[in-house]
């Protein structure tokens, strides 16, 4: 038997390393697949709905295949959240945008809700001069999250209570 | 989780071809959408390997829930029609329509 057929065999030593690593480098994800597949002792299966077009579930019947793509070719949304999630990373990463911040440490769940809250179809904009952010209350220089499509989005004067600044928008 | 994720509790697979590869799961060229794309095939056949025998789709299987459609029954047959040939017992029974009305 070649080194390319060799059967993988998943021992439970496999899977208990795998658990372990997954709490440490993915534990949001980690939490959930334990809190879903770990539900009563020894459980070792779950159930699962697979939502698809009629198309794709006769051809998944037919050939018993699943196929999994490039995230590139999917929809615009989907390769759009991970994207923000860096972009977000980045600005996280900058010292200025981390000065006078509670909670300097950048976390990954943090940046995965920050992800969730830049969706496309709606971009950030800068508000001139200090205001008040609706979140901490404190003077800085806020931003608001506006839809985009028109050519020059401006806030009004009566918008900016809506306004947070770039801390708390990271930390949302 | 945004909210709509936590909604729907969805679940995405993922596969590193390059990092962790796997003699099981096979890649092949397709077009999607006027797209040429490499696709993995995560294989659902007692018959591709003995390791998935307990992942055969007929095993896996539990029901198919038909969504809103004015073509309900043409849908219903191919689908029965599909799973009684994938070897999945009592397949007329482990269909069913949605219900849920069409706005016209």
């Amino acid at each position: 038997m070649t080194e390319q057929t060799k059967p993988i065999v998943v021992t439970p030593e496999i899977l208990a390393l795998s658990e372990r690593l997954a709490k440490i480098f993915m534990p949001h994800a980690a939490k959930h697949q334990l809190g879903y597949f770990k539900k009563t002792p020894d459980q070792r299966s779950a159930q699962l709905a697979h939502y698809t077009t009629a198309e794709a579930a006769l051809n998944i019947i037919k050939s018993k295949r699943f196929w999994m793509r490039n995230t590139i070719c999917r929809a615009l949304g989907e390769r759009e959240s991970p994207r923000s999630a860096i972009n977000v990373a980045r600005l996280r990463s900058k010292p200025r945008s981390r000065r006078n911040c509670p909670k300097r440490t950048v976390r990954l769940a943090s940046i995965l809700r920050a992800g969730d809250y830049f969706q496309p179809g709606r971009v950030l904009i800068r508000v001139r001069g200090a205001q008040r952010c609706r979140q901490c209350h404190q003077k800085r220089r806020v931003r608001l999250l506006v839809p985009s499509g028109s050519p020059t989005p401006r806030p009004r004067r009566n918008s900016f209570q809506y306004a947070a600044c770039m801390l708390c928008l990271t930390n949302a | 989780m945004h909210d709509v994720f936590h909604e729907e509790r969805e679940w995405r697979a993922i596969y590193q071809p390059k990092i962790w590869p796997s003699p099981l799961m096979k890649s092949s060229t397709v077009v999607v959408a006027g797209v040429p794309q490499v696709i993995y095939e995560i294989p659902l056949d007692a018959k591709a390997s003995d390791q998935v025998a307990d992942l055969d789709f007929a095993k896996m299987f539990d029901h198919l829930i038909i969504g809103p459609t004015p073509y309900v029954w043409p849908m219903y047959e191919a689908l029965v029609d599909a799973l009684v040939k994938s070897g999945v017992p009592d397949a007329s029974k482990r269909i069913v329509p949605s219900l849920i009305p069409i706005r016209a």
